[in-house]
């Protein structure tokens, strides 16, 4: 993986020792809280409903064992002892000490991390692809595009004071694994006709108050332009993006009023200003840092295929989770594990500290010292030979980390909700901790198969319910918690917004609604390959919609 | 009924002005405001705390007494999880290094 340069290591160190004279302003009164609120959010300091949030980013999801046991000594000694890992790939502490924030930045620094641009109008943590340099699928890994872009924006000084936050995703493979077309610029690596490396570039995707699908651009930008490409799309969004309605202000609006392909042609006439300078990528700049996510050196291992089927035959419970959470693997022999940090009726998204230690140990000897985050906010270990996977799984049940439920319905999206966000107006784990309870069991799990659930506690999105096969978006009204229905949604190479299916539902009757739809689509599905998406594609929203409401 | 409360700049945890003007966790102790004019009152006294960065970003919050008696329960459902913690989670179960 990526290691800091002398200037990451420096920009890193200086901005702690910044941020640290910051603090320490603030707390002696001579910052007040108007002058130290931008200064604390660059630096991914939140205060919420109840205490500061600390939000650390994690380049592309990617982590290796010795960050892993940085974040759970972090969570032992500055917070409760867990942490909470985000549908943007990052991880948050809920309980900092402001006072603390510096020791904990610097204890970041010591592993190459850190909290910068995780929060504020800039361009935030660069994501990536979770299944990233060993999908079976992928063209090319993105990571070292999303590490280039991340260098790029990392203080880029004319980026820092956007009308809005800006999101970048990369995706490597056809199959959208990380949900481009839902981001302000989505690449997607691909090759052309000759070969050679470039992007599909899509601009203008979000959710938020005003989800929009992205707009595809260019068919194919070569890997050179890479950078000049992003900076005339950027320019054009800084010149023309609203300042005087943050509602207004991301550049799906400027896309949506301003038209894609008027918008195009300010962005084409700019890049073709900027192109031949020194943003244009060398190869060997490229190469060199490819060279950083080379892939490990995997020792031939015995296939252990028959092996593998035997256990599988002995244990009902690992035969589950080999079916759910593992996916195919580039190199023969070997496989990505998800690990899933939804449990029945626990938080989505949540590890404590002891479980972070575990996974360090866990990744050292079975996938070579890397960790992914997953926007689904599940971890990933992405080099398993295929021999270890029963040792494996063992070694995640001792720490609980073996729910065998990757991709199925209780692999649940939730936003942190009224239970800890200040902008919350429902709360959104609770609901999702429901529903795991309700659909608990393994047989029906299976039954059910692949869907999304993906639940917001407030319009802002945050839980991606307008990409959730079934979204559910929490409101408050007349003082009482409601939640709204979509279905349909998908964040996938064929995303779409989920549409509102009718009036919204009461905290007690939500998991019966979901029941209801799910149970509509059982049987309404043409069989069992019929996926929910794609049986809500065929069917529409009626029969669903007749099934909550009652036929019209 | 109104309490007023804010965030402690130091900690970031949730406090209630009480009625000596100190500024307290526990919502039973803060000073019970019963009109426009105290609410005003003690708004801009906890505004010069703020001033004075000890707190962040004070308001008041309407509270009734009758459900229980005794300790003001906010109305709002915010209000009410912002005085109790998070109804859910691993936090309900973990105490912060520094919590007495």
């Amino acid at each position: 993986m990526y290691r800091y340069d002398e200037f990451d290591q420096a920009f890193v160190a200086e901005r702690v020792a910044q941020f640290r004279d910051q603090v320490e302003r603030r707390l002696a009164g001579d910052l007040s809280e108007e002058q130290f609120r931008p200064l604390r959010l660059q630096n991914g300091v939140y205060l919420q409903l109840h205490a500061y949030m600390l939000r650390v980013a994690v380049p592309y999801g990617t982590l290796n064992s010795r960050q892993m046991r940085k974040l759970a000594h972090i969570a032992r000694t500055y917070d409760k002892g867990y942490g909470h890992f985000t549908t943007r790939q990052n991880i948050q502490f809920n309980w900092p000490r402001l006072d603390d924030v510096p020791a904990i930045l610097e204890e970041l620094a010591h592993v190459e991390m850190h909290a910068i641009q995780t929060s504020g109008n800039c361009i935030r943590n660069v994501t990536a692809d979770h299944f990233a340099g060993v999908a079976a699928d992928e063209v090319a890994d993105p990571r070292p595009y999303a590490e280039i872009l991340r260098q790029w924006s990392s203080l880029h000084p004319e980026f820092l004071f956007l009308p809005r936050k800006f999101k970048i995703a990369v995706t490597g493979a056809a199959r959208d694994r990380a949900a481009i077309q839902f981001h302000d610029i989505g690449y997607e690596v691909k090759r052309n006709e000759a070969g050679e490396l470039g992007f599909a570039v899509y601009i203008g995707g979000g959710q938020g108050r005003t989800p929009m699908v992205a707009k595809k651009i260019r068919d194919f930008l070569p890997e050179e332009d890479m950078l000049a490409y992003s900076e005339a799309i950027l320019r054009v969004y800084n010149q023309h993006g609203r300042r005087d309605n943050k509602y207004k202000a991301r550049i799906k609006i400027l896309v949506h009023v301003t038209g894609a392909d008027v918008l195009k042609e300010e962005i084409e006439a700019e890049f073709a200003e900027i192109r031949a300078s020194v943003l244009r990528l060398p190869a060997e700049e490229i190469r060199r840092i490819e060279a950083y996510f080379a892939p490990p050196d995997y020792a031939i291992r015995l296939p252990g295929e028959a092996a593998l089927a035997a256990a599988r035959r002995g244990d009902q419970g690992f035969d589950s989770w080999v079916a759910n959470n593992v996916a195919e693997h580039r190199a023969a022999g070997h496989c990505i594990v998800t690990i899933s940090l939804k449990p029945i009726g626990a938080p989505p998204g949540d590890a404590t500290a002891d479980q972070m230690d575990a996974l360090a140990v866990i990744a050292e000897r079975y996938s070579h010292d890397e960790i992914r985050v997953s926007h689904e906010q599940n971890l990933v270990l992405p080099h398993v030979a295929t021999a270890d996977l029963k040792a494996l799984y063992e070694a995640l049940c001792a720490s609980g980390l073996a729910s065998a439920n990757a991709g199925l319905i209780t692999d649940i999206i939730a936003c942190p909700g009224l239970d800890y966000c200040a902008l919350a107006t429902a709360r959104s784990i609770p609901v999702a901790q429901r529903i795991s309870e309700r659909f608990a069991q393994t047989a029906r799990q299976a039954e059910i198969g692949a869907i999304k659930i993906k639940i917001s506690g407030c319009i802002n999105a945050c839980g991606h319910h307008h990409a959730g096969h079934i979204g559910i978006l929490g409101l408050e009204k007349k003082g009482e918690e409601v939640y709204q229905i979509t279905l349909g949604g998908s964040g996938d190479e064929t995303a779409s917004v989920g549409e509102i299916v009718g009036r919204g539902f009461a905290s007690d009757d939500i998991v019966d609604a979901v029941e209801t739809i799910v149970d509509t689509y059982l049987e309404r599905r043409a069989g069992v390959d019929e996926t929910f998406l794609a049986a809500y594609r065929r069917l529409g929203a009626t029969p669903f919609r007749e099934a909550l409401y009652g036929a019209a | 009924m109104h309490v007023i409360t804010a965030n402690r700049l130091a900690d970031g945890l949730v406090v209630f002005r009480t009625g000596d003007g100190r500024w307290s966790q526990a919502i039973a102790t803060a000073e019970r405001l019963d009109d426009a004019a105290a609410i005003d009152a003690a708004l801009e006294s906890a505004l010069a705390e703020a001033r004075a960065n000890r707190v962040v970003d004070p308001y008041a919050v309407e509270v009734d007494i009758q459900a229980t008696g005794r300790v003001p329960v906010p109305i709002r459902l915010r209000e009410r999880i912002r005085t109790s913690g998070p109804t859910t989670g691993h936090s309900l179960a973990r105490r912060h290094k520094d919590a007495a």
